[in-house]
């Protein structure tokens, strides 16, 4: 296999796996939403307290936002794949750019929003040795979600 | 009680901020873009502006940076509310004249106590 085959194949099981991760990191929020909602359900039914109703209506809140999540996390897989289309069409022409497919991931890890994201994403793509933006990248630390920081 | 503008092009998450903030007391006005927030503050003010980041006509960032350049807003508490969290981008944030940044997804309660906090 040549190198840009070995780079695409790398990269594609990255895009797969990437798309797993979407899937399972929402599967635990939508059965939460579940769960509140059901909750709420039965209170409704029990003449549940206005404040064990509002932290239903809170877990609902936090849970409900795994869709906006979601979708920006496919739709970064999307532009991962069109950036890969456009390497491959590149490479096929002969013009083999290793900075292109290292900048190609790096585009990709800084988009990505979890550490679970961006620690899959290096275990099936490294950075390239001496490139310094795939190591600034990879250094790079992150705020956790639901982290709050005013300047 | 105060008044909110919700920015996001995420109709589901306008909903849902609105829902957190509206279960409090606060008025809530909502945009889906940069450029329909722009609009509505050249137009009417509030107290607090909560945006997105990754918006089309406008990104939040660069609603940031003009809300600053509006004398009735100069001093308006700018929070953004988005998945992005590199460095970066939060001190691009910090010097368009951003307040602070939330990570989303969001606990309820804890975006209201920021809320309570910038509002003084």
């Amino acid at each position: 296999m040549s190198t840009t085959e070995q780079q695409v194949a790398s990269l594609l099981a990255a895009a797969v796996s990437q798309l797993e991760l979407a899937l399972r990191e929402s599967q635990g929020p939508a059965d939460q939403l579940g769960a509140a909602i059901a909750s709420i359900s039965a209170g409704v039914d029990a003449n549940m307290s206005k404040l064990e109703l509002k932290r239903e209506v809170s877990q609902c809140i936090e849970a409900l936002q795994f869709y906006d999540r979601m979708t920006q996390h496919l739709s970064h897989i999307q532009n991962f794949i069109s950036g890969m289309t456009a390497a491959i069409d590149s490479a096929m022409r002969g013009e083999e750019d290793q900075m292109a497919w290292d900048q190609l991931r790096v585009r990709l890890r800084q988009r990505l929003i979890s550490d679970p994201q961006r620690e899959l994403l290096d275990l099936l793509v490294a950075p390239t040795q001496g490139h310094p933006a795939a190591s600034r990248a990879a250094q790079e630390r992150h705020a956790d979600p639901g982290s709050i920081e005013l300047f | 009680m105060a008044r909110i503008l919700a920015v996001d092009d995420s109709a589901s998450m306008r909903q849902i901020v609105s829902l957190a903030l509206k279960g409090a007391g606060y008025e809530v006005v909502m945009a889906s873009d940069g450029d329909e927030a722009l609009a509505f503050a050249r137009r009417e003010a509030v107290d607090l502006v909560i945006t997105d980041v990754n918006m089309p006509n406008m990104d939040g960032i660069s609603l940031v940076r003009e809300l600053r350049r509006l004398a009735n807003y100069r001093l308006t508490p700018l929070l953004m509310l988005t998945t992005e969290s590199s460095p970066e981008k939060k001190q691009e944030g910090k010097l368009a004249g951003a307040t602070g940044w939330v990570v989303k997804p969001f606990n309820p309660e804890r975006l209201l106590a920021t809320v309570a906090k910038v509002l003084g």
